[in-house]
């Protein structure tokens, strides 16, 4: 075994997760592309990554430990006021009061870390993501679900001052579930949603005319990625807790693929 | 912002990661009831200290918490019944040691597990790896959380995940190559 050989076994695994740096991602590449056995190696570790994906049990939470967990951390009891009893002794007021007035400092330090600073993009990226989780929470996350676009597409119409782009990625690993309508920055919102193995992507669209097209912009927010370009007077947004490598390629994907569905749209 | 906010924006920020949490859990502890409680407990732990959480990674937050309670867990059960069926598959010989073996050891649990299905020996495969390579391996494979992420959660290095990725994927290799030379 040849020392790139060595360091091509040592490093295959982080090749495979896209954690080397390119340089070293490089140099993989190359060493693959002339070492039969090393290439074997990885092709296996890339076919177990695959089935343990694919096969492996996923344990969900079950409905009753949602249950379990929703009320166990929901505020009800510190949040009933005082001044329901009509005549409180002094100890029954006392305690929820002092508890109230710690609680006030404390949530004034939450609003003031929630709000401070936010510029107009970055309360849009908030807006996006809440969008996107009270999503993921609902049993369904889309009002017209189909995997056709030749009914999701219509669904918009009449609903919409513009036609959403919506474009079939299945072919790239990116299946498309459905739309719906959502409310975000103060105006209607044509959503795309698409899946890809158990995580969910959701595309917001706006119509934005007149800007010039931008390049897909990442960012990420509280453990969610986002990426965000502007196209033919369009503006738009996807999110996912997908990995970032993955959603740039989401990006990616469907902007090609747009751009040469574009005569008919 | 009141009490009932708190509430909504903790609930909004951690419920999704709801089975996140339950997975890594099952996983590590390896059966349902009490990996029921420790998220429960862990969730009860995060809400305690969410003004220390100052936005960024939710996901990751969470799944630290989880994971140390699990840990907790699996010390005091050890302490307890340390004789007892359990700890029999705990210390039965790790994957490394049952494929070095090839097989040769009458009571290689590699036997059974030939009889059983693809996704079942993947299934059982995992379960056998030593804690550490295992959670490295459901935080990667089955979260999808970057190395970087996973090294914040188990609070090792970069470079120890790193590792602990690599030589947990070759012992499932080693493992899976095993079981389907004993395949009729």
């Amino acid at each position: 075994m040849t020392e790139s050989c060595q360091r091509s076994r040592e490093l295959a695994s982080a090749y495979l997760d896209n954690e080397l740096s390119a340089t070293e991602s490089l140099a993989m590449e190359r060493h693959l592309h002339e070492c039969a056995d090393c290439s074997r190696e990885a092709s296996a570790l890339a076919a177990l990554s695959d089935k343990i994906r694919t096969q492996a049990r996923y344990h969900p939470a079950s409905p009753a430990l949602a249950e379990r967990v929703r009320t166990a951390s929901a505020p009800v009891t510190l949040s009933q006021p005082a001044t329901k009893l009509p005549k409180p002794s002094f100890f029954s007021g006392w305690v929820p009061r002092t508890g109230a007035a710690a609680l006030a400092i404390l949530l004034a330090g939450v609003a003031l870390w929630q709000f401070a600073g936010r510029n107009v993009e970055t309360r849009l990226s908030h807006e996006i993501l809440s969008s996107h989780i009270r999503s993921t929470l609902s049993q369904q996350p889309f009002d017209i679900a189909s995997a056709d676009r030749h009914t999701v597409k219509p669904w918009f119409h009449g609903k919409l001052n513009f036609a959403p782009p919506v474009i079939d990625l299945s072919p790239q690993g990116f299946v498309l579930q459905g739309g719906r309508l959502d409310f975000v920055d103060g105006r209607t919102v044509p959503v795309i949603v698409y899946g890809r193995r158990k995580h969910v992507v959701n595309l917001y669209i706006w119509s934005n005319p007149g800007q010039a097209d931008q390049p897909p912009k990442p960012s990420s927010l509280n453990g969610y990625n986002l990426i965000g370009w502007q196209r033919d007077g369009m503006r738009l947004s996807a999110i996912s807790d997908l990995a970032a490598g993955e959603l740039a390629e989401f990006a990616r994907q469907f902007i090609m693929k747009s751009a040469s569905e574009a005569p008919n749209s | 912002m009141n009490q009932d906010d708190k509430g909504r924006q903790f609930q909004q920020t951690f419920l999704p990661h709801l089975s996140a949490a339950h997975n890594l859990a099952r996983w590590l502890v390896r059966n349902d009831h009490d990996a029921d409680d420790i998220v429960q407990d862990s969730y009860l732990r995060a809400l305690r200290f969410f003004e220390g959480f100052r936005g960024g990674d939710s996901r990751a937050w969470l799944l630290t918490i989880v994971r140390n309670r699990c840990y907790t867990w699996l010390r005091n059960k050890t302490l307890a019944d340390n004789v007892d069926a359990f700890d029999e598959q705990q210390h039965s010989p790790s994957v490394n040691e049952a494929t070095d073996a090839a097989g040769t050891k009458s009571r290689d649990p590699a036997v059974l597990l030939a009889q059983l299905d693809d996704a079942a020996q993947l299934n059982t495969a995992i379960a056998g790896l030593p804690e550490d390579f295992r959670e490295a391996i459901v935080l990667r494979e089955l979260e999808e959380l970057s190395y970087k992420q996973i090294a914040t959660i188990t609070g090792v290095p970069m470079g120890t995940v790193m590792s602990r990725i690599a030589r947990g994927r070759k012992m499932l290799l080693q493992r899976l190559q095993c079981l389907e030379q004993k395949k009729p």
